[in-house]
């Protein structure tokens, strides 16, 4: 387990952690912290409870319970003491920590005319383990790249399948590029907004996006890439979930300055991407080239097919 | 003869000795405060601009400052690493800790423990609200030291000297 994740458990449970099977330990995806509550664990395999002999228990009153004192030290080891350096970080409800792990929180809603203030009496973390999965996205590759370019693309898939980690495989394989398939390396400009793609702290990417790529860290996604356009020149752009009126607009200056695009949405099939109001005007402008659909039918990451602009089947189903 | 001047000699070197050291102190505090209270204007910019983390803060200030003040500073930093307590139980055990090496009156060691009871529990605004007060404060502070320094600090050499030679027209 990354050694910044045991740094923010409390020291009872990151104890616990460490006797904890080897097998179990690399498969955590979740780690859940509730005040007063007993530790959730979700791993790819189980879940369960968090238990005295480091095993996982269906039964709540099992599972090892957190202090309010507990929780509050795992807020303070977060935001290093500062609560204040994580004023836009509470707005949004979670925290990217060195790593590329994604921490979101609940707690008490602190409003200010109608719109969330910041968030206080912090009582609930979910920690998200980051894992990257090199070249997840390498099958892919034939169907972006059409000897001279990249195919402006659309990943479309539902939560938890994969997308956003074989997004980030493309990103740092067009920002590498491959000899052997001769892709040249791409200029990339990535907009993460929910600092997932590149988990950047302090500015800098925690995960390998490649050589060639700037990242715009915490930006919406429509005002990010405009930016790019005009300040990187940028062969490629990239963001994660678009689907409001604006990202359609942005998405079509960007196209029009001869910079190509992949993107994801949400949704298990073109057709259900095409009864989202914004989402169909985008499809039907005809922005993309291809789209990939995935699921978890065969596990994470299954790709359930890959289609062309006139949604013709190209590819059937495999598992990346 | 020769060692009743020498005995004499010493008697005066020893009395104005003291007395310079008295006077060092009240040049101490008000320098010290004044310190302070850079630390303090530091920590609000960087804090409102910066966003900068306690922890680097801490560090940097210690950095920027020297003598005592850096030292107090340091060991806030040093505790912070730890990685067990929260960051007023960090403060003050620095404060416990440093303080009686600086020429700092109880006064401002209560500023500074109020300081440290809030830093880095809340907003931006409310923190440079708390640091604003404890710089009011301290300028409440700097004013009286500043005054005592200046009636008492030529006051303390002299009177040493004179002790001193006090001491040596008796003896003889």
């Amino acid at each position: 387990m990354d050694p910044e994740i045991l740094r923010i458990l409390p020291v009872k449970v990151s104890a616990i952690m460490k006797k904890m099977s080897q097998d179990l330990l690399h498969s955590i995806e979740e780690i859940r912290i509730r005040t007063e509550r007993p530790v959730e664990i979700i791993s790819s395999k189980v879940e369960g409870f968090l238990t005295q002999r480091a095993t996982l228990s269906l039964d709540p009153k099992d599972g090892v319970i957190i202090t309010k004192e507990e929780s509050l030290h795992i807020l303070n080891l977060i935001s290093n003491h500062s609560l204040y350096a994580l004023e836009e970080e509470l707005k949004r409800g979670y925290v990217t920590i060195a790593g590329g792990h994604r921490i979101g929180m609940t707690g008490k809603v602190v409003l200010e005319n109608g719109e969330i203030a910041h968030l206080k009496d912090i009582t609930g973390f979910n920690i998200r383990i980051a894992k990257e999965m090199k070249g997840t996205a390498e099958a892919l590759i034939p169907y972006l790249w059409n000897g001279n370019k990249v195919l402006n693309s659309l990943i479309i898939s539902p939560p938890r399948c994969g997308k956003t980690t074989i997004l980030r495989d493309l990103v740092r394989l067009f920002s590498y590029g491959s000899a052997s398939r001769k892709i040249p390396g791409h200029k990339i400009g990535l907009v993460d907004e929910r600092s997932e793609l590149a988990g950047c702290v302090n500015g800098i990417p925690q995960k390998d996006v490649g050589p060639r790529t700037d990242v715009l860290d915490g930006c919406p996604k429509a005002e990010g890439m405009m930016m790019l356009i005009r300040s990187m020149s940028p062969q490629i752009i990239v963001a994660d979930e678009i689907g409001r009126n604006e990202d359609a607009i942005a998405l079509q200056e960007a196209i029009h300055a001869g910079v190509s695009i992949i993107t994801t949405a949400h949704g298990a099939t073109i057709e259900e991407i095409l009864h989202r109001p914004s989402m169909s005007a985008m499809l039907r402008m005809g922005i993309f080239d291809r789209y990939f659909v995935l699921s978890k039918r065969r596990g994470v990451g299954t790709l359930e097919g890959i289609f062309d602009h006139n949604y013709r089947l190209m590819h059937g189903v495999a598992v990346l | 003869m020769m060692v009743k001047i020498l005995g004499a000699m010493l008697v005066i070197l020893a009395c104005s000795g003291a007395g310079y050291l008295i006077a060092l102190e009240f040049v101490n505090r008000t320098k010290q405060i004044r310190q302070l209270q850079n630390a303090l204007l530091y920590m609000e910019t960087e804090i409102m601009y910066g966003y900068t983390p306690l922890n680097d803060l801490m560090k940097k200030i210690s950095q920027r400052e020297n003598g005592p003040i850096s030292h107090f500073f340091l060991a806030v930093a040093e505790e912070l690493e730890t990685m067990e307590k929260s960051f007023q139980h960090c403060w003050q055990t620095a404060i416990d800790k440093r303080w009686k090496y600086t020429s700092l009156k109880e006064k401002e060691r209560q500023i500074m423990l109020q300081l440290g009871s809030i830093l880095g529990m809340s907003d931006r605004e409310n923190q440079q609200k708390h640091i604003r007060i404890a710089l009011s404060h301290m300028q409440a502070e700097e004013k009286e030291a500043y005054d005592a320094q200046t009636k008492y600090e030529k006051m303390s050499r002299t009177l040493g000297i004179l002790t001193g030679i006090l001491l040596v027209l008796l003896m003889f």
